[in-house]
């Protein structure tokens, strides 16, 4: 008898809670769309609270609400690759149309995205791609031509400084794809148009600001005619001008690279830094929506499209690509707000 | 050990505490009902569950002892960085490296296991040691991931045995060792005299010493053998892997009704720990959009990354209490 009215009570408690959330559950689930004829399009950046990504989120929500689609943003707090696993496996559950995923590990993504796919969702790689061929991915939207990043940085710092001089690369790691992709354009760049420029060594800085101004630090004192530094990265393009702006040399070392407007419009409107490349975050985000619900809806074949308020986009078997890369100087950089 | 007073407490406490795991599955398997989670959805989450559950036998076995092992998550890192370096630098073969990475495992398990038998606690060494062992992975790997292991690897990782994953297989053959070592054999007695009183089972001439480096060296086998299945499911070599999972394998030991104290509790209770844990904690992700508004604030309560962790939190010192006082044993 005891057992029974145990058992009871606990069963009117169990109800209890579940009538509470519930009861929340519903309440709010009515304001998101849930009909199936909304498409639903996970967007997945490398980790959420950084501010490029959210400023890709926020052209990612700007094309939501011109194609009336729903647009979830989710992602890692953390760098922790597994993370992002979880999220395309709960997605897919939660029966997605599409999943865009910025992978922080080209591999380890793979095989929940091809299990994805194997599901009918549309999926798609931005910022950074995947293994094409394991993950099986559709498309990747691709933020610039490696090779046009490179020529842009270069072009940047060799107009600036009259094409001769001495110069330096400070990179993030030794191992990013990226990374030495953009470093082999920089070289072929170099050897074409400015053989009066000295590369003289290749820095690495493990993606740490600080290590950064060090490096810069050192290079400076070593060489009192150094005429360049890039920094490749947006960890050590700051470091970088901050180590020459301390050093009361801007102007003098000119100091350029890959890095984020908010972080570098101190530098730029003091000299140090007079122009560095990026692409349009919001642009990425916006371009990444529409591709989707492209693809969510019909065929989307290779040559040119036009993608909302952006005009004449290339796609190829494997790619759709936004565009050259941004140069941001005194007069435009304003206009950037991450 | 402090004294121990033990008072037969009320019987709805006792029923309480067996209870409340059982009605936490349901209250999992309603969220997921609620949320319209197919059945085949949730399962494609037990994998990575059934590696944590994996650890949790071999933890189980420990914390009857008064025990802990606090190092299980860096050792699967360690373990892990040991198949990718081998594979990649020293052109192993990978079933070697493999072979390699379980006994990484064990040797790491054996050094807990002796500095505990030197008389130091196991909450300090392990603590000690999750540092170290994570610091070493990332040290030898220099903080880099390696990818592209071979693709007939990772299908140990990604198989199914007769529908079921490979992982949940290693699962069920854990908990059967388990549940034979620990409850149908003189060790497994042992055990529990230690977890009840480590001087009088000394006394009583249980060779404590060569139990407890025993018990040691099989966790950290365990989490090597662990890490091999993660490994080729992830398809890398992660040098931060198996961060948490330290905590995950100890709230599936508690949930389940194993004292932390020791003494008392058992393996098929970690199963039923395993169980609800990974169903609540796999229920809990799909509720990311349950907003709860609570009474008198403007901003609806939303189920996050952060929020789900304190919800776990929370529940383990709850349950670990609760258990505590319907067995009437405080330490």
């Amino acid at each position: 008898m005891k057992h029974r009215s145990g058992s009871v009570r606990s069963l009117g408690f169990l109800l209890l809670v579940l009538a509470v959330t519930g009861c929340g559950g519903t309440a709010n689930h009515s304001d998101l769309p849930r009909d199936r004829g909304t498409l639903r399009i996970g967007l997945m950046p490398k980790l959420i609270g950084i501010a490029y990504f959210t400023a890709c989120n926020r052209g990612a929500q700007e094309a939501a609400a011109e194609l009336g689609v729903e647009v979830t943003y989710d992602g890692p707090p953390v760098d922790k690759v597994e993370e992002q696993n979880k999220i395309v496996d709960r997605w897919v559950a939660q029966e997605f149309d599409v999943i865009a995923v910025a992978p922080n590990d080209p591999e380890v993504i793979a095989e929940p995205l091809r299990l994805a796919r194997e599901e009918g969702v549309v999926t798609l790689t931005w910022d950074a791609d995947a293994n094409p061929t394991s993950s099986q991915r559709q498309l990747f939207v691709n933020q610039a031509p490696i090779e046009l990043v490179g020529f842009a940085l270069v072009d940047v710092l060799g107009e600036a400084i009259g094409g001769e001089g001495k110069t330096v690369i400070i990179t993030g790691s030794a191992t990013s794809p990226n990374q030495n992709a953009w470093m082999t354009a920089m070289h072929r760049r170099l050897a074409h148009r400015y053989p009066k420029i000295t590369l003289l060594e290749t820095l690495v800085s493990d993606e740490d600001q600080g290590k950064a101004a060090q490096l810069a630090r050192d290079v400076l004192a070593a060489h009192p005619d150094l005429r360049g530094i890039w920094g490749i990265t947006s960890m050590a393009l700051p470091g970088a001008a901050k180590a020459v702006r301390d050093a009361g040399r801007s102007g003098q070392v000119i100091v350029t690279g890959l890095g984020l407007p908010n972080v570098m419009r101190e530098y730029v409107k003091d000299g140090t830094v007079p122009r560095f490349v990026l692409w349009n975050a919001e642009d990425l985000g916006y371009l990444t929506v529409h591709v989707g619900a492209r693809l969510a809806r019909g065929e989307l074949p290779p040559g040119r499209h036009d993608f909302g308020r952006l005009q004449q986009i290339e796609v190829t078997e494997s790619e759709v690509i936004l565009g050259p890369p941004v140069v941001f100087d005194r007069a435009n950089i304003d206009q950037y707000d991450f | 050990m402090a004294q121990v007073r033990t008072i037969t407490p009320p019987r709805w406490r006792q029923w309480s505490a067996a209870l409340a795991p059982w009605l936490m599955l349901l209250l999992a398997l309603a969220l997921l009902n609620a949320e319209e989670v197919k059945p085949r959805a949730v399962m494609r989450f037990w994998p990575a569950w059934a590696e944590t559950g994996t650890l949790a036998v071999a933890l189980t076995a420990i914390m009857l002892t008064g025990g802990i092992d606090l190092s299980i998550g860096s050792i699967m890192a360690l373990a892990g960085m040991t198949l990718g370096l081998l594979w990649r630098d020293a052109h192993w073969p990978i079933a070697a490296a493999a072979v390699a990475a379980v006994l990484v495992g064990g040797l790491a398990g054996a050094i807990n296991g002796a500095l505990v038998v030197l008389g130091l606690p196991s909450l300090v060494v392990t603590l000690a040691t999750m540092a170290f062992y994570a610091g070493l992975a990332l040290a030898i790997s220099g903080g880099e991931r390696i990818s592209g292991l071979p693709a007939d690897f990772c299908e140990l990782g990604r198989e199914r045995i007769a529908g079921v994953p490979t992982q949940v297989c290693l699962l069920g053959a854990a908990l059967m060792a388990g549940w034979i070592v620990v409850h149908h054999t003189r060790f497994g007695r042992y055990l529990f005299a230690i977890g009840d009183n480590r001087t009088a089972a000394t006394f009583a001439a249980v060779p404590v010493r060569r139990l407890e480096l025993a018990l040691y060296l099989a966790s950290g086998l365990v989490a090597g053998l662990v890490a091999v299945f993660y490994t080729a499911r992830t398809g890398a070599a992660i040098p931060t892997a198996g961060q948490g999972r330290e905590l995950e394998a100890i709230t599936c030991v508690v949930l389940g009704g194993t004292l932390v104290t020791g003494g008392f509790g058992g393996i098929g209770r970690t199963a039923l720990g395993i169980v609800v844990l990974a169903h609540l904690e796999i229920a809990l992700q799909f509720a990311d959009q349950l907003k709860i508004t609570l009474p008198g604030s403007d901003s609806p309560w939303q189920l996050t990354g952060q929020t789900r962790l304190i919800i776990l939190g929370m529940l383990l010192i709850a349950v670990a209490i609760w258990n505590q006082r319907a067995r009437g044993t405080r330490a």
